[in-house]
């Protein structure tokens, strides 16, 4: 198993948003996790990258059979964990080429391998360009800096293909995008998609599965993964709203 | 320059005189105050010579405008101190159109009203309980109450007096983080403590919000040159809030050096808006210092509003002593002819979670010059600190001139401060765009003046203040202003 | 989570541990003969000198002129930083490698050679792929000036102000403090009196430099100080590109370095000053270290001038330093950027002064201060705008960034216009390194440390961009290397 979270409980400025989720993702799958605004989607996704503001209470998370709290930030990316986030942050005077150059070359010290060397990274970089439909005026410009949001999040997916995660994250990659935004983000992560790894997307509307087709949702509510299912579930929370299920958790 | 020195001297004891002649009471607080003076006199003379010294650097009260090496120290030494008491006009009320508010008059540095009575409710006797009060320090009982509500002013000010200088050549990096009582501006202090005759008093009570304004009235006329020598405590209890309009008038001929001190402390959780209207004849220079402290979650905004005066200098200081208090300092200066301003604002920060916003802005025409010095200081503890500062000036003429320091100090990192300066004319697409569309150049720039007013203007936060100030910002674009016209001075015959 | 934390701490450690090895790569010392004066000065030191670099009388006059002004001088006391008081009396004024000369390399000690090659400067002319013309300064002497033949077909002169004291005597007595007046402050005065070498160069009117020139500085004798006087003059129409370099080695004492740069940019020419400045900081607890107290100094003074400074400051204990521009020709035009970074307990206070007095000028002023450790980090500037100015514009931004709590960043701008038709902008900002950015990084598989220098060098890239090519590489590197040990 690739990912393995067993009630998992995580706080944040001593208010409790995890209260206990379960889930088990394996390679090959892609998983959906859906569910209401403020009920801890981004904030599980936080938790798994390793962001030091949230504070876990309780429960475990073993990623390729490593207890996952023993590794820090970049020892997770190294590990293959990459999150999309839902707001990429800028960074004034990096230009995306140094960035992914630092970053691919980390990850690849990591792993025991030697740096690339320029040719071959510039070579590698074009490829992963053409894949997500980036230009070369937009890898030249610093990371995120005056980016529109569709262009952000394209610029996530192209990091994604960088950096090949055996465990991708991504949250709310959707927001902001306008029709054809989300056709090419959505084409990139299915074209990245394959038997060794698995994709964790997170969103609050369905018309991303539409593109991106999950094996598995979940619905995360109130701090738990209340539902799962499989597809069919996406489309039946589209007719029927959250509510019903709020109805459904307290009717039993 | 020993007739400075000579001259203060001499005030103090003639004040001396006056205040036997024109008190019937011996009692309150007046031991505590007489020794505060006596020791702030003693401070000045002990002052080396070149402190007043009108051509040296080492001027006085201030950097760019020392009170001497700007007024001239024989402009001080021949002035007078005014016999205020008994010119006090009976009937006064500066009556403001649509505007209601409480009154209190200060005429010459002397204020007028009933003794031993709150002047808010003129049929109570003067004293620190559960009503709003308003009245004399030396109408006050020295009861104990009073006493431990009074005390942190008198430790204050008793602390200031024994600032010393520090020795600059050799400083540990802990000291530069000190910050503490900054020995310029307690100097300042000591010239109004020793020479000012009384504290006006305002005080709010826990919860208390004064719905009215109230407005202190701070006239000065005089044909010849007098020294005036105003002091001010004002204590808002916990939880307490009011608007405070302080204006200082002045008959457009008369000669006055207007020395002002108010100092004041806000409990948890309470407002005070402070607005400052300075509009004082060519003639006439203003000092003017505040100090401020705020507790926990107070909230302090202040507007100066330097509308007219030969010389005017507003040194504030504001300290942020508890976790989220807050202050917003604006400030507003239209300047003409060889007048001359300076706004000095320091802001400590020495408590997580404060915050700070200073904006002020001129517009500077003839020959006029501006000072703006900025002091933001952050103190290692005050995490989460925001602290923003601009100033911007317009120059609308050849020999205008306008000088900026916007000082940050800081010593924690998890802080967002700014500051910003521009120096600049009016913009000339603007100007041009109007003008294509009919609008003649003069009442073009008027209207662009304006809006560049009114960023400021629309901060003040009760209408009808809000409506006055404005149409006085557009009498002084229109060159109608010289002194407040609604004012008795100004217009003797509508004497209401 | 408590095992998190005491992980953290334990990798904190080994970083810690890292930056104590490798502090200062820089801090080595060279066994060379050296002849050295007596501690101490007064007016027979100042003679001596004088008379070791056999100077004709009008530069002892210039030196005893400016000692005798000196004497009367008080230390300016208005930086925000502190040290002990100096002692001068405690400090060597004049050091010399003694085999040094200026003639072909085999009179050099290969001594010095290697240490210069250690430093990564290549004095061999045969070797040196990319042409850098370099002055290497060990000490108070210059050990060796490049390509001054082949810089000489062309007219321009390069060479050690010492040389040119001697051979161009009419430039010297023209342009020496011309700029910097030897009794503009305490320490230029000083300098004035005791300067021992320098770089000298003229570019003669029309030509443009085809080469990088630049100086290399190292002091090496212990207890010495370091007074070097540097003198640049583009005629009309000339262009020239200088870099500086500074180094030292490790010691527990402080050594001052007081040194005077003039620039002298006639009309229609360009002079682009380059300083990656790394003398030896001190230890993490701030002892020993280089005492930096510099007069640096432009004059602009045809139409369209144009003069640029861009400094690294990362070394020094104390840095005392503010390259100024007076803009006296119309249209003229000057630069400063600057990247300062102070860690341990270094403090620096560094800016600049703008003059605006002809018609039409320009400045622009990119500032940007890093401060981590104990450090303290203070940007001070001045804009001038006199009355005549008419059309003058200033542009300023300082920004500071501090990382960790224990230390201070500080802006002390001084903005004076005195001409209604100026425009002067002037913003700043001071924030933390924001976390959001770290974790961003951090995420994508950086390690802190990386992180960190990466937003670093993104957050300086507007002044790095400045650099000539050969000397951006070092300078990233420098920053890298100065904010070791400053996160957690």
């Amino acid at each position: 198993m690739l990912l393995e979270i067993k009630d998992l409980k995580a706080s944040i400025n001593g208010k409790q948003i995890l209260k206990g989720v379960n889930l088990n993702v394996n390679r090959g799958e892609i998983h959906a996790i859906m569910g209401p605004n403020g009920n801890g989607k981004s904030t599980l996704a936080s938790v798994i990258a390793g962001k030091e503001m949230f504070k876990v209470d309780g429960g475990q998370v073993r990623y390729k059979d490593k207890n996952l709290f023993d590794l820090n930030v970049e020892e997770r990316a190294c590990e293959g964990i990459f999150l999309g986030f839902q707001y990429p942050v800028e960074i004034p005077g990096v230009s995306i080429t140094s960035f992914m150059r630092a970053a691919v070359n980390e990850q690849r010290k990591y792993k025991g391998l030697d740096p690339m060397d320029a040719f071959a990274f510039m070579k590698y970089m074009e490829e992963k360009q053409a894949l997500v439909g980036m230009t070369d005026k937009l890898a030249n410009r610093s990371v995120n800096e005056g980016f529109s949001g569709g262009e952000k999040k394209k610029n996530e997916i192209f990091q994604m293909a960088m950096l090949q995660p055996e465990l991708a994250i991504l949250d709310e990659t959707d927001s902001g995008l306008d029709i054809d935004a989300l056709r090419i983000v959505a084409g990139g992560v299915n074209k990245l998609a394959n038997k060794d790894n698995a994709i964790i997307v997170i969103t609050h509307y369905q018309r991303l599965l539409d593109y991106i087709v999950p094996d598995f949702v979940h619905v995360l509510a109130d701090g738990k993964i209340v539902k799962t299912g499989t597809k069919e579930l996406a489309k039946e929370l589209e007719e029927k709203g959250y509510d019903w299920l709020k109805d459904h958790d307290s009717g039993k | 320059m020993q007739k400075v020195k000579t001259t203060i001297q001499n005030w103090v004891k003639e004040a001396g005189e006056q205040v036997c002649a024109c008190r019937d009471r011996k009692q309150g607080f007046d031991a505590e105050v007489n020794a505060l003076a006596a020791r702030a006199l003693e401070n000045i003379l002990a002052l080396p010579e070149s402190r007043f010294d009108a051509a040296g650097a080492d001027g006085l009260f201030g950097e760019k405008i020392s009170l001497w090496r700007e007024t001239g120290a024989r402009d001080f030494v021949e002035r007078r101190r005014p016999q205020a008491c008994p010119g006090l006009p009976r009937d006064f009320c500066c009556d403001i159109e649509g505007l209601d508010v409480q009154q209190v008059l200060i005429y010459n540095g002397c204020v007028a009203g009933a003794r031993g009575k709150n002047l808010l409710f003129p049929e109570q006797t003067a004293q620190l309980g559960d009503k709003p009060c308003v009245c004399r320090l030396s109408d006050l009982e020295a009861t104990p109450s009073h006493r431990a509500k009074l005390a942190p002013f008198f430790e204050a000010a008793e602390k200031g007096l024994h600032t010393e200088k520090k020795h600059v050549s050799v400083r540990s990096t802990a000291d530069f983080a000190q910050g503490g009582p900054d020995i310029g501006r307690e100097e300042q202090k000591w010239l109004n403590r020793a020479l000012s005759e009384d504290t006006l008093l305002i005080y709010l009570p826990e919860g208390c919000r004064l719905e009215k304004p109230l407005q202190i009235v701070s006239l000065n006329h005089s044909e010849k040159p007098v020294f005036v020598a105003t002091h001010c405590w004002i204590l808002l209890e916990k939880g307490a809030s009011m608007h405070l309009v302080q204006c200082t008038d002045s008959h457009p001929q008369a000669e006055v050096f207007a020395e002002g001190l108010v100092e004041m402390r806000l409990a948890a959780d309470a407002q005070l808006e402070y607005i400052r209207m300075q509009n004082v004849g060519d003639r006439c220079k203003v000092f003017h210092q505040l100090d401020a402290h705020l507790e926990r979650a107070s909230r302090l905004v202040t507007h100066f509003m330097t509308l007219n005066g030969g010389l005017t200098q507003n040194k504030v200081e504001i300290n942020l002593t508890e976790p989220e208090a807050r202050a917003d300092v604006f400030g507003l200066y239209l300047q003409d002819k060889k007048q001359q301003v300076s706004n000095d604002i320091k802001i400590n920060h020495t408590a997580p979670r404060t915050y700070s916003r200073e904006l002020f802005k001129g517009v500077l025409d003839d020959a006029a010059r501006a000072f703006f010095k900025g002091h933001v200081f952050v103190h290692p503890q005050a995490l989460q600190t925001e602290a923003y500062q601009n100033n911007r000036n317009l120059l609308v003429s050849p020999k205008a001139q306008a000088n900026a320091k916007p000082y940050l100090e800081i010593y924690a990192d998890d802080v967002q401060c700014n500051h910003g300066v521009t120096v600049g004319q009016l913009d000339e697409d603007a100007l041009f765009y109007m003008r294509c569309r009919g609008i003649p150049a003069e009442a073009a720039r008027r209207l662009l003046m304006r809006a560049y007013a009114d960023e400021i203007l629309k901060e003040v936060g009760v209408e009808a203040l809000r409506g006055w100030l404005d149409s006085l910002v557009r009498k002084r674009f229109n060159g109608q202003l010289q002194a407040c016209q609604d004012c008795v001075l100004a217009c003797p015959e509508r004497t209401c | 989570m408590q095992a998190k934390s005491v992980k953290k701490q334990k990798e904190q450690d080994e970083i810690l541990k890292e930056i104590t090895r490798n502090d200062y790569e820089w801090g080595f010392e060279t066994a060379v003969a050296t002849h050295t004066l007596k501690k101490g000065l007064n007016e027979d030191v100042v003679r001596e000198i004088s008379r070791l670099k056999g100077e004709p009388d009008y530069m002892l006059d210039f030196r005893l002129k400016a000692f005798r002004q000196w004497q009367k001088m008080k230390e300016p006391t208005w930086g925000h930083f502190e040290h002990a008081p100096i002692d001068f009396q405690d400090i060597v004024y004049y050091a010399a490698p003694e085999k040094a000369s200026d003639n072909p390399l085999d009179n050099i000690d290969p001594e010095l050679l290697e240490t210069f090659k250690k430093l990564g400067i290549e004095l061999d002319e045969s070797k040196e792929l990319p042409k850098v013309a370099v002055d290497a300064i060990m000490d108070s002497v210059s050990v060796k000036t490049m390509y001054s033949e082949e810089l000489a077909k062309q007219g321009i002169i390069f060479c050690s102000i010492s040389e040119a004291i001697k051979n161009h005597p009419d430039l010297i007595r023209q342009y020496l403090g011309s700029v910097v007046p030897a009794g503009d402050n305490y320490y230029s005065a000083l300098n004035a009196a005791v300067f021992s070498d320098g770089s000298f160069v003229y570019i003669p009117k029309g030509v443009r430099c085809p080469m990088e020139l630049s100086s290399y500085f190292r002091i090496n004798a212990k207890e010495s100080g370091q007074f070097e006087r540097t003198l640049i003059i583009a005629d009309e129409g000339a262009y020239v590109s200088y870099m500086e370099g500074c180094t030292a080695p490790m010691r527990d004492k402080n050594q001052l370095h007081a040194a005077v740069v003039e620039i002298v940019v006639l009309k229609d020419a360009e002079v682009k000053y380059s300083t990656v400045q790394n003398w030896y900081p001190g230890d993490k607890e701030g002892k020993g270290g280089i005492y930096n107290f510099v007069t640096k100094r432009g004059i602009c003074k045809g139409s369209r001038a144009k003069l640029s400074w861009t400094q690294v400051e990362t070394g020094s204990a104390i840095t005392w330093k503010y390259p100024s521009i007076i803009l006296k020709g119309d249209h003229s035009t000057g630069e400063f950027y600057s990247v300062a970074v102070t860690n341990h307990r270094q403090q620096a206070d560094t800016g600049t002064k703008m003059i605006h007095i002809g018609q039409n000028t320009s400045s622009t002023i990119v500032s940007k201060g890093v401060s981590a450790g104990e450090s303290q980090n203070s940007y001070r500037g001045l804009v001038k705008v006199m009355p005549n100015a008419t059309g003058a514009r200033n542009f300023s931004r300082c920004d500071s960034l501090l990382m960790g709590n224990r230390c201070g960043a500080h802006t002390w701008p001084d903005m004076q216009c005195q001409n209604d038709s100026a425009v002067i902008e002037h913003e700043a900002t001071t924030s933390r390194i924001s976390e959001e950015k770290l974790f961003y990084c951090r995420q994508r598989g950086l390690s802190e440390e990386s992180a960190v220098s990466l937003i670093v060098n993104g957050y300086a890239k507007d002044v790095l961009n400045q650099l000539p090519m050969e000397f951006a590489a070092e300078a990233q590197k420098l920053l890298s290397v100065s904010l070791e040990g400053s996160v957690g």
